[in-house]
């Protein structure tokens, strides 16, 4: 993916794991947690509640789940000035009311979001020149009513086209 | 020739003492201004709105020409000693006012503080029953920009102080989660935060609560912005049909969801009966049947500890998490069965 245009790629690839994934069933699971009336229309979600971009734009009134993302490119590889290190780092953001699921879960829907988001990109080998690594997964919580589950994943990209 | 007469003859004083002379004389004064022009019809309504409870008096109204738009939200209100109790309303002029001071007279008459009220809360009680409230509201928050956040989001702000009558059903309010919305599908949602009982309390003159309501976010999942109620639930009703009427309604109840927890502590079910023709029901006649599935029996345990009352445990084992039982209550011919999910602790 090297070329320059690496987070503008990596952002469509991102969003089209999560809402159109190959293992269909990973894709409606994730929606179906978010909000299951969008289940068959997926791309409703883009800018309602996936973003691809890290803050929400608009303030929030509703009791929703959210995805924001960053892809970032922090350093040049401190192993090899050809290559570069690249984060993906991906939020998944629940209202406090909006955290309990249906028992047969037996998770909260913060966490089961995150694992299904877990499932898509750990390993994943579309992004750079091996697999994505699973680097950090965090919780916080948002202005004490919004859970926040923070998953970052790893890789690297070349630095340059090849000639 | 037509000849007038007095209505209320005044009474004679022979004593000649100051006090005599003005108790025969104290409630004239009132009266005879109650029935001149300077005086209002209004209704007093106590906080439910019963008609049945409802009185029609007189009243001289003060500050009804007030000079500040604050001001032209409170009325006093002046009758006869003992009319008026804080915390009743005050119907006049086609709106509610709310008593909210404490009833004081000066021997001659009785005068009260009233706000208007401007909007109607509408919430549900434990029990299912709909309460709704004519109340008060001033802003707690007047120079809040209406959104708070971070990098990450924004979340509406905005807080009312509620002045309600203090009954009953008024403090049910307290913790719940209320439309504050005059529009015809409403979403702006506020939460009960806080409730003083006692800063408008008077022990002998009723009282008012004061709560602050606190921007909260819409729950399409739960709110039910058609009926006007927040966190909605189905209350329930006992079925009775004419053709064939039951003898018996039953509803099983727990504290908290139909769960258990797989590993997690034994839970109460009760059984309440109705009697549909009010008969009284012999309790003895019930019986408890707990059914699931042949691989999930050697892990669910159970014992009636009442009649009324049956304990479920469950051992944990991920085979069984997510699957039900399915538990019935029978009493004389007629049953109740409910699904009881098994969770695993979350």
């Amino acid at each position: 993916m090297a070329g320059g245009n690496e987070i503008i790629q990596y952002k469509n690839r991102i969003i089209k794991d999560i809402l159109h994934n190959s293992d269909s069933t990973l894709s409606t699971d994730i929606v179906t947690a978010i909000d299951p009336e969008a289940v068959g229309e997926e791309d409703s979600l883009l800018y309602e509640n996936v973003f691809p971009y890290l803050r929400i734009p608009d303030t929030v009134d509703e009791v929703k789940a959210f995805i924001t993302m960053s892809v970032d490119m922090p350093r040049v590889s401190t192993k090899n000035y050809f290559f570069k290190d690249m984060v993906i780092t991906i939020n998944v953001l629940v209202h406090q009311d909006y955290m309990k699921m249906p028992p047969r879960y037996s998770a909260t829907r913060c966490d089961y979001i995150a694992s299904l988001i877990n499932k898509v990109f750990n390993k994943n080998p579309n992004y750079g020149n091996r697999p994505l690594e699973y680097v950090s997964d965090v919780e916080s919580i948002v202005l004490n009513k919004f859970f926040m589950r923070s998953l970052r994943f790893r890789c690297d990209e070349m630095n340059s086209t090849r000639c | 020739m037509k000849s007038w007469y007095l209505i209320n003859p005044p009474s004679t004083n022979s004593g000649g003492f100051e006090d005599e002379s003005f108790n025969d004389y104290r409630y004239d004064a009132i009266s005879d201004i109650l029935g001149t022009e300077l005086a209002s019809d209004i209704v007093i309504y106590k906080s439910d709105l019963s008609e049945d409870t409802s009185v029609n008096v007189r009243a001289v109204v003060q500050n009804n020409t007030a000079a500040t738009y604050l001001n032209a939200m409170q009325r006093e209100f002046i009758s006869t000693p003992g009319t008026f109790t804080s915390g009743d309303y005050v119907y006049f002029e086609g709106e509610y006012w709310l008593i909210v001071g404490r009833p004081g007279t000066n021997k001659v008459y009785e005068k009260v503080v009233t706000l208007l009220c401007q909007y109607k809360l509408k919430w549900q009680k434990d029990d299912g029953s709909v309460v709704e409230r004519w109340a008060n509201f001033t802003s707690a928050s007047k120079y809040d920009k209406g959104e708070a956040g971070n990098y990450v989001l924004y979340l509406t702000t905005n807080n009312y102080t509620i002045l309600m009558p203090q009954d009953k059903d008024s403090e049910t309010i307290d913790g719940r989660r209320v439309f504050v919305d005059l529009s015809d599908e409403p979403r702006k949602v506020f939460r009960i935060t806080r409730d003083d009982d006692v800063l408008l309390n008077y022990p002998q003159h009723g009282g008012i609560f004061t709560f602050i309501a606190s921007k909260d976010e819409f729950d399409p999942h739960k709110d039910n912005p058609e009926l006007g109620l927040c966190d909605y639930f189905e209350p329930f009703v006992p079925e009775i049909t004419e053709d064939d009427p039951p003898v018996v309604t039953i509803d099983i109840t727990c504290k908290g969801e139909k769960m258990v927890v797989a590993g997690g502590n034994p839970k109460t079910f009760t059984a309440n009966f109705y009697s549909s023709d009010g008969q009284d029901v012999d309790e003895r006649s019930m019986t408890w049947t707990v059914t699931c599935t042949p691989e999930n029996e050697q892990y669910v345990h159970y014992e009636v500890i009442d009649i009324q009352k049956i304990r479920i445990q469950v051992d944990y084992d991920t085979s069984i998490i997510g699957t039900s039982i399915m538990l019935t209550a029978k009493c004389y011919n007629d049953s109740e069965s409910i699904y009881v999910e098994i969770g695993g602790g979350i």
